[in-house]
């Protein structure tokens, strides 16, 4: 066009290859505009002068006045055409190469993976690009979290594995757009698998891969987005693709987690879906593969039976051919926290000791009391029959055995296992106390060696060594009244602190009422603490003998309270007046007890915590250690080791320090690969070595191989809404349409002013003296 | 309801078992449940041998440790709190005790203590019950005296009951007042220890009319079981009590 109408204008076309209209006239924007609604004055009036003339009268004139008014504008703007040698300058076309990990998949395992696929796409592109080069400049990125700029050759080499933990495609076009903002994209190659789990994947309805505000941003890129999907169909994986679990759960309710299993190629198939806590089984179940590609959900309950933090895995086999092994198990943190301490009450017989107790722990709303009391003993007179008595069996079974992980003290309460068949459990309590939980037992006639402990399982548990069963059991009593003292451990221990204040503690203990009678025994075992000992009666070696001891039993703890009329530490103390008058004693020295036998965490003197549950690839883990003393206070000096390993025990860091002067010890690390950890801090108060552990998870590859089918619909409609194509990458690059570029130059140029000419000016004036003589003829002048 | 034959035969059964050996019993004098029963200025202790009587029967039927005689305890005494189990009996009107012991009564009573009274009178409100409801109404204003709902579970501590028969069954149910969850006064107008009584011969000092002698039984069950109740509250009210009691309760209906 350009070149033809040079030759009209009488120009070489080998000179010019554009032309254009320009505009000489030096007026302005305004007198242009005057101008023009001059001209158009002039016509319209002429049409109102004309407008009862007969028909073609009217025509010929207005038609001599028009032309004559577009002659004279001709004079009055001045054009000309410009003739111009112009070269259009080289656009850009980005090409963005999915570096996530789901490329890293072959379909069939052993065969060509995605990125090999990409990788042998470009190169076989090597040579068009080279062609088009000229046009435009091709520019490589990588895309997955994030756009990355990249180098062709490396791209075409497949010089780095895809390690993305995420395929953000929509990410990567805003930000391609903002890279080429002001600058000419004429078009957008994306190499992909299709696997998206950005913005698009949000943007997903039933009707398709993409709602109308994706669509409307793939059109405000402003250049066609082309496509080539290098995934395949016969992908065979069974992924974990999702796990549907709150944060944290209560101890001894059931929780529900969902596990979201993904599989493709296994129709028919039935695979074993496990749920582990510290790899241990907590539950299966079967999934039987009916389709061959779906989601199953797998919804598992379970009771978690201890507080704690602690790593949960759901897992299925890995099949032969799976495409990837990685995404068969996936882990959670699960916080378990106490919603109510429960709390096993077995009383030998109704006492006061029991009642007050029993009425401090009814009240207490953090506890879930299970209490079973002895109302009749088999001497007792039966003066009705059964059905007239409200008494039921010991259900002996049900609480040791069936329900008793599920407490978290048992108190024995002056209690004689004898009678009721209760022995048989009792290998059961020691296990149970070995393993993490807690016993009190309180005295009595019916308790310790006068209830027939001295050689059972549980006098291994108990923090005081009982004496000869062989002797009367009264003389395993004795049955004087006698002020208990605080022992030098007492003094500061968080059971006997009836006040915080040390010496105010001292005066409260001091002004208890007596007690009367003591279970005997030997002496406080070697490892147990004594908190509060006889005044005058003393044990073998010696020393005092204990009222009140505790101890440590492999996880668990014990107590031995060696009266039953510590009752009058609430009742008769509120009478008593002093400064037990309020009568909270009793309740206060029971709620020290019982938080410091469930090991509460305020009451432990080594802390270890992360500053959080799970962590990304590649995050910094801050462990923070806090160490306190006897006193509870913050040991200002003290050694500290923390050991951090992996689920299978490799150590992956291992330091010791001291304790800054607040107590405490920070570290970070950064682990070195996806999974759980496990942290054991390690120090020492008040000579007895402590020990902390705590658990933190690793994320493994973010919701990238949650499901690595590759999807060809999103790059469809990638393709469809910005006009381009979609391949599988069997097209040419050189068969993809792209923008022109809108940047040019211009080489030479010439003006051929049409105004210029005399003959503009006499067809102006021949113009309008034709019109004035045929009007004249007409009669109209 | 139970026979007069059958009572004959849970009676011979008892007297057997009562030759059993002892039991070892609780650390200290201090450890057993001891009843103190309070002297006023009027007539106190219209039943001399009833509260004994409670005590060998519960004793013999129970597994509570309790002290078969009873203490004597004043209003005014400053250790009043070293028997949480207090009785108060009378059979005819006994004076207002002052404003200092009806304080104390009422902190022994708040901070865990117990009061059963027991009307003598054998008539329903009597002057004594005049003076118990007067002592209630200021120990407690804003908790009166109420009547004891049968579901209540004082009616089932230990034996399964339907009223609260003493010597007389002037009132059917049992009244008290209730105080942050748990009665803290059972008050009978049935003279329960009139039911109780037995002279030193081994006779009963009174009859119990209407029901006779399984009147008289039920006037023990109702005594064990309120000492049943101030030992171990609402103990039987737990979950785990629950289905046994309703079906036993179906049982009795049948």
């Amino acid at each position: 066009m350009g070149e033809r109408l040079a030759r009209l204008l009488g120009a070489d076309p080998t000179q010019y290859n554009d032309v254009r209209l320009v505009m000489h006239a030096p007026w302005g924007r305004l007198a242009i505009v005057l101008g023009v609604l001059a001209a158009a004055l002039a016509l319209g009036l002429a049409a109102w002068g004309y407008r009862r003339l007969k028909p073609w009268r009217r025509i010929v004139l207005i038609t001599l006045r028009t032309l004559a008014i577009a002659a004279s504008l001709v004079l009055f703007f001045q054009p000309a055409f410009q003739l111009r040698w112009v070269e259009r300058l080289p656009n850009h076309i980005a090409i963005l190469v999915d570096q996530s990990r789901s490329m890293a998949v072959a379909e069939t395992q052993g065969h060509e993976t995605r990125a090999a696929r990409a990788a042998a796409w470009l190169r076989q592109q090597s040579d068009a690009l080279e062609r088009t080069r000229k046009d435009r400049r091709t520019d490589f990125y990588t895309f997955g979290e994030a756009l990355v700029p990249a180098a062709e050759a490396d791209l075409a080499a497949e010089s780095h594995a895809p390690d993305g933990d995420a395929t953000k495609l929509r990410e990567a076009l805003t930000a391609l757009r903002q890279r080429y903002a002001g600058r000419d994209l004429g078009g957008v190659v994306v190499i992909s698998d299709g696997v998206d789990n950005g913005r698009f994947a949000e943007a997903r309805t039933q009707k398709g891969p993409l709602d109308v505000e994706a669509v409307e941003f793939l059109r405000g890129l402003g250049a066609p987005v082309h496509t080539v999907w290098v995934g395949r169909p016969g992908l065979h994986d069974i992924a974990v693709s999702a796990v549907l679990a709150d944060d944290f759960a209560f101890v001894r309710t059931a929780v529900k987690v969902e596990a979201i299993v993904r599989a493709h190629g296994y129709a028919g198939q039935t695979v074993t879906v496990t749920l582990k806590r510290d790899g241990e089984t907590v539950k299966s179940k079967p999934v039987s593969f009916n389709s061959d590609a779906g989601e199953w959900r797998i919804p598992f309950e379970f009771t978690p039976d201890r507080v704690g933090k602690y790593v949960y895995e759901i897992s299925t086999p890995v099949l032969p051919g799976e495409a990837l092994a990685s995404n068969n198990a996936r882990s959670f943190v699960l916080k378990v926290i106490r919603d109510k301490i429960r709390v096993l009450q077995v009383c030998g017989r109704p006492s006061w000791d029991e009642r007050f107790l029993r009425s401090m722990l009814k009240r207490d709303p953090n506890v879930d009391l299970i209490s079973f009391f002895i109302l009749r003993t088999p001497t007792d007179l039966q003066m009705a029959p059964q059905s007239e008595l409200s008494l039921i069996q010991f259900p002996t079974r049900e609480l040791f055995e069936e329900e008793l992980k599920s407490f978290d003290i048992i108190i024995l309460q002056n209690f004689n296992y004898g009678p009721y068949y209760v022995g048989q459990y009792l290998p059961r309590v020691r296990e149970y106390v070995e393993s993490g939980g807690a016993l009190a037992m309180i005295g009595g006639d019916l308790a310790f060696g006068s209830g027939g402990y001295a050689h059972s399982p549980l006098a291994e548990v108990l923090p005081v060594e009982l004496g000869d069963d062989t002797v009367a059991p009264e003389r395993m009593l004795s049955l004087e009244e006698f002020r208990p003292r605080l022992s030098p451990t007492g003094r500061v221990h968080p059971i006997t602190a009836l006040s915080l204040e040390g010496r105010e503690n001292g005066e409260r203990w001091n002004a208890l009422p007596p007690l009367e009678g003591l279970n005997l025994v030997r002496r406080a075992r070697p490892q147990a603490q004594v908190l509060l000992e006889h005044p005058f009666l003393r044990g073998e070696g010696g020393q005092p003998l204990p009222v009140l001891a505790i101890g440590e039993v492999g996880k668990g703890r014990s107590l031995a309270l060696l009266t039953d009329t510590a009752w009058r530490w609430g009742f008769w103390a509120a009478h008593a007046g002093g400064p037990n008058a309020d009568g909270r004693a009793f309740q206060r020295f029971w709620e020290n007890a019982i938080r410091w036998l469930i090991q509460d965490p305020s009451q432990r003197l080594l802390h270890v915590q992360t500053d959080a549950a799970e962590y990304a690839r590649g995050a910094k883990v801050r462990i923070d250690v806090r160490l306190l003393g006897p006193d509870y206070q913050p040991q200002k000096r003290g050694a500290v080791s923390v050991v951090v390993a992996g689920a299978g025990g490799e150590v992956v860091m291992q330091r010791s320090g001291q304790v800054d002067g607040e107590g405490e010890f920070h570290l970070e690390l950064v682990p070195p690969k996806a999974g759980a950890y496990r942290v054991v801090a390690r120090a020492q108060a008040g000579g007895r070595p402590l020990e902390e552990g705590e658990v933190f998870l690793v994320r493994a590859e973010g919701r990238e191989l949650e499901d690595v089918a590759a999807r060809d619909d999103l790059l469809r409609a990638l393709a469809s809404a910005t006009g381009a194509s979609f391949s599988d990458g069997s097209i040419d690059m050189e068969k993809l349409a792209f923008l022109d570029s809108e940047a040019v130059r211009v080489g030479r140029r010439k003006d051929v002013e049409v105004w210029s000419g005399a003959w503009v000016f006499f067809m102006a004036v021949a113009l309008l003296s034709m019109e004035w003589a045929l009007r004249r003829r007409l009669g109209y002048v | 309801m139970l026979t007069r034959r059958r009572f004959l035969q849970l009676s011979g059964a008892a007297g057997a078992l009562a030759l059993l050996p002892g039991r070892a019993r609780a650390i200290g004098e201090g450890a057993k449940v001891q009843i103190g029963q309070i002297a006023h200025s009027g007539s106190w202790n219209p039943r001399p041998s009833g509260l004994r009587r409670l005590a060998w029967e519960v004793d013999k039927r129970t597994s509570i440790d309790i002290k078969v005689d009873p203490a004597e305890v004043h209003l005014s005494d400053t250790d009043l709190y070293k028997r949480p189990f207090l009785y108060l009996a009378g059979d005819r009107e006994f004076p207002a005790p002052s404003e200092e012991d009806v304080t104390r009564l009422r902190h022994h009573l708040q901070f865990g203590g117990f009061l059963l009274t027991d009307s003598a009178e054998g008539r329903p409100w009597g002057r004594f019950d005049a003076a118990v409801r007067a002592l209630a109404a200021r120990l407690f204003p804003k908790a009166p005296l109420a009547p004891v709902d049968g579901e209540h579970v004082v009616y089932k501590s230990f034996y399964l009951l339907r009223n609260a028969p003493g010597r007389v069954l002037a009132e059917d149910k049992l009244e008290g007042v209730t105080h942050d969850g748990r009665l803290v006064l059972v008050h009978s107008q049935n003279d329960l220890a009139g039911a109780w009584a037995r002279d030193n011969f081994g006779q009963w000092e009174f009859d119990c009319f209407p029901g006779g002698e399984g009147q008289r039984e039920m006037a023990f069950r109702v005594g064990i079981n309120i000492v049943m109740y101030a030992l171990c509250l609402d103990y039987k009210s737990d979950q785990v009590h629950v289905p046994f009691i309703l079906r036993r309760r179906r049982w009795q209906s049948e």
